[in-house]
């Protein structure tokens, strides 16, 4: 860094706050970024990485904040705002018109044309060139970007980058898709790059590429930059570290319960190209952590586990009885609740009440005989659930999509609970929710606990694993690579099995 | 601050047109037409009104399960000529009595709405183009089997059905009614309605939660079918006749009235007092214009205007849910 102090940087944030619903993103950033340099930005999830870049990229408009590019202070609300400043985005889930041709991809921003009609040779031959450059010479510019591999689609999005004056290019994740080969030509790619002075900022969770990569790193945690160093002064055990910060608060008083009889049994249960010969063993009272980075097929694993999605392989047990689960339906019949991590995707029917959410899991409990509604019974198990989960809602007849993010998962949360489950399965269950309704949710797990519900926990925030779970089974790329009971839980070694860090 | 309560009641205000506004247009729209046309108001007018729109009336209530559940069905015209057309015809070539006519048009609907079904909720065909297919079948069939001929003078159990009334009610009107009661039953207090929903609402959450999400989008489509042939042997006792091109049109006529009515075009929200009301709308206003004497081209411009302003409503109301 110091061969850049003489220059004033590229880019400069200064004090950028946003806030969503219930949670603060981003505390007051200050990020800068020099010329030619490549910037690992690392953090886990929620720390508000791609929040910022977003900021960056127009995609987000900050509360508070100062955005000055090569010295002069400038307002970036919207994408196309920052392409002309030179920012380029390149997202994890990248935005090509996969029903178009390469080529048209690659310059849709500013097809060559004539008066409004296309230049079809120029185009191709634009293309051509650019496609040399980033490895895809034996694609023609005339193919459907529907028959590219997404490694190769993602080398498309650099090359529309390319087409354009970028002088600030952003990478969201763009290994997590990438073959090796790829991602050799991708990092020959922004060596070119910085050779002509672009700055690069390279989000990942993948540590021996940043460490390859990069020049300098950010560390974000907690919606702060918490350090920013070059990359050759600082240890990867040290930036772990800096990424986790806090202790153990006294959010998870957890109390420990001794476990009861076998409820799940899971073996050798494969999905091809999800995960593979997981095995684990869930007891009453007992909570399990899973964990894993973006990916690593931990959401798939429940997901086939609850019958949403079909497994190829392997056997699932229930209290020591095996079970034929093909549908959700077939789950919940033997005592299994899934909390999915997409609460108004998959939880919650957002423009009904309160009310018909809190009993769609189960209708048939709620009515006579399975045939008629009971409004009685539901009205009485509603109050009930508002009490007891602290729902805060002026009535039952609410539409839920006016709750806070907090009151809907505890919505999400109450409507399992009312299936009267024996196996519950959360995945993300605090995700985007502020700490008052976290710390209601983690009381609620503790009191069915008690009342002898197993739980399995998906938890991409580590200290929530570690302050609920007995043990922690970690995967990786659908494996799984370690598992740690209770006495021998820590942040970083969670956190290394994870990344394959030794 | 005054900003915000203004933007606060205004959005209250247009919550509340948005939800009951179809009652007050109907309410306002009756008043003004019994000022503007004396006869309006009559007995005989009124009982003219829903006579008019009672079979529309009846394929509305089938149409208003489809679109909950985020579907759509525009073979209904046609089930209803089909299943005319093969229980009539049963009647009149293979001298089948009475009954097993009607049996044979419930039959056809009971097909047409499993094939509309099937290849919607199972084979994952878009619903408007699987309907738009069948309704080609349909029609095309009801010509095949009667030759473009129609059929009159039929057993004289179709005339009793359609010239009997009870207390001065046709009985007729009575029978649309108490459909319009159990569809209201069924959608608002049945496990049933309340998956329709839910489906409608939300399919991914709906599936998550154990719902047979698929199951539930085939029996709207079955019941659309099951009720247009219902409206087809009303048709044909009201008419005592069938000819070949009964029911063309309907559908459009239908989902106007259920899009009127407040039922959103993107699924999950919707009632059958709603769908109601929608359908004497229709009617009042087609009555007004026949009262009027405006030629049938206009009338045409008149009801396409109604339902641009209909399906625009909608908009704005999915536009106030993605808001909040």
């Amino acid at each position: 860094m110091n061969t850049h102090n003489k220059k004033e940087p590229i880019l400069q944030l200064e004090g950028i706050c946003k806030s969503f619903p219930g949670v603060q993103a981003l505390k007051g950033v200050d990020f800068s970024l020099w010329a030619g340099e490549v910037r690992g930005l690392v953090g886990g999830n929620g720390a508000g990485k791609s929040t910022l870049m977003n900021v960056l990229g127009g995609v987000i408009n900050p509360d508070v904040g100062k955005i000055i590019i090569n010295g002069q202070t400038v307002t970036i609300d919207n994408p196309a705002v920052a392409e002309q400043l030179g920012v380029s985005f390149i997202h994890q889930e990248l935005s090509l018109f996969e029903n178009m041709d390469i080529a048209t991809n690659i310059f849709i921003q500013h097809l060559p044309q004539h008066k409004g009609v296309i230049n079809y040779k120029k185009l191709y031959e634009e293309s051509k060139k650019i496609l040399d450059i980033v490895g895809l010479s034996h694609r023609k510019p005339s193919q459907a970007v529907s028959s590219l591999s997404m490694g190769e689609r993602q080398l498309v999005e650099i090359a529309r980058c390319l087409s354009q004056k970028t002088k600030i290019l952003v990478l969201d994740e763009p290994t997590s898709s990438l073959t090796s080969p790829e991602i050799q030509i991708l990092f020959k790619l922004m060596r070119d790059l910085k050779e002509q002075d672009v700055s690069i900022v390279f989000i990942s969770h993948r540590f021996d590429e940043v460490y390859e990569i990069c020049d300098n790193i950010t560390i974000m945690r907690d919606g702060t930059n918490i350090a920013t160093k070059p990359i050759a002064d600082i240890e990867k055990m040290e930036v772990v570290r800096l990424m986790i910060g806090r202790e153990l608060s006294e959010m998870y008083d957890h109390e420990r319960v001794e476990p009861g009889k076998d409820l799940l049994e899971v073996k050798n249960l494969t999905r091809k190209n999800a995960f593979s010969n997981i095995s684990f063993k869930l007891r009453a009272g007992e909570v399990i952590g899973l964990y894993g980075l973006l990916g690593s097929g931990r959401t798939e694993l429940v997901r086939s586990i609850f019958g949403l999605d079909p497994f190829d392989n392997g056997e699932v047990y229930v209290e020591g009885k095996k079970v034929q689960i093909h549908k959700p339906g077939d789950a919940i019949k033997n005592g299994i609740a899934l909390i999915t991590e997409d609460r108004r995707g998959e939880g919650l029917v957002i423009d009904q009440s309160v009310q018909s959410n809190l009993v769609l899991a189960n209708l048939s409990r709620f009515s006579k005989k399975g045939i008629i509604m009971d409004a009685k019974k539901e009205q009485l198990i509603g109050k009930e659930n508002i009490n007891r989960f602290k729902i805060a809602t002026s009535n039952l007849k609410k539409t839920v999509g006016f709750l806070s993010g907090g009151n809907q998962q505890k919505v999400v949360i109450a409507k399992w609970i009312n299936t009267k489950p024996s196996i519950l399965i959360l995945d993300e269950p605090t995700r985007g929710i502020d700490v008052g309704a976290k710390k209601e949710i983690y009381k609620i797990t503790d009191e069915l606990l008690k009342e002898g519900v197993g739980v399995f926990l998906i938890s991409s925030e580590l200290p929530e694993l570690l302050g609920m779970c007995d043990r922690i089974i970690v995967i990786k790329n659908g494996r799984e690579v370690a598992e740690f009971g209770s006495d021998e839980i820590t942040n970083e070694k969670i956190l290394y099995a994870a990344m394959g860090v030794n | 601050m005054k900003k915000i309560m203004d933007n606060f009641t205004f959005r209250k205000v247009s919550q509340i047109l948005l939800k009951y506004g179809i009652y007050v247009m109907f309410v306002v729209l009756c008043i003004i037409l019994s000022f503007v046309s004396p006869k309006f108001l009559t007995e005989t007018n009124i009982i003219n009104i829903l006579l008019q729109t009672s079979i529309i009336g009846v394929i509305a209530i089938g149409m208003t399960f489809v679109i909950i559940a985020q579907g759509i069905d525009v073979s209904v015209g046609a089930i209803l000529a089909i299943s005319s057309g093969a229980g009539v015809g049963a009647i009149k070539l293979l001298g089948a009595p009475w009954w097993l006519g009607i049996l044979v048009m419930i039959l056809i609907g009971l097909i047409f709405g499993l094939l509309n079904g099937y290849a919607t909720a199972y084979l994952k065909m878009p619903a408007f183009l699987v309907t738009l297919a069948t309704m080609s079948i349909g029609r095309g069939l009801t010509l095949v089997l009667s030759g473009g001929k129609s059929w009159f003078d039929l057993p004289v159990q179709f005339k009793q059905l359609s010239a009997s009334n009870v207390g001065g009610i046709p009985v007729l009107i009575i029978l649309v009614i108490i459909l319009y009661i159990i569809g209201h039953y069924v959608l608002k207090y049945t496990v049933y309605g309340r998956k329709i929903y839910a489906v409608g609402g939300n399919p991914e959450a709906a599936r998550v939660s154990g719902i047979n999400v698929k199951l539930i989008i085939m029996s709207t489509f079955v019941v659309s079918g099951l009720i247009s042939s219902f409206a087809g042997i009303l048709q044909t006792a009201r008419m005592n006749s069938f000819w070949a091109s009964m029911g063309t049109g309907f559908e459009f006529s239908a989902i106007a009235a259920v899009v009127i009515g407040g039922t959103s075009l993107s699924g999950g929200v919707g009632t059958l007092g709603g769908t109601f009301v929608g359908v004497l709308i229709m009617g009042v206003i087609n009555n007004a214009l026949n009262l009027w004497g405006v030629s049938a081209n206009w009338q045409e411009v008149a009801r396409g205007a109604i339902i641009f302003i209909a399906v625009m409503l909608d908009a704005f109301r999915t536009k106030y849910v993605a808001k909040d």
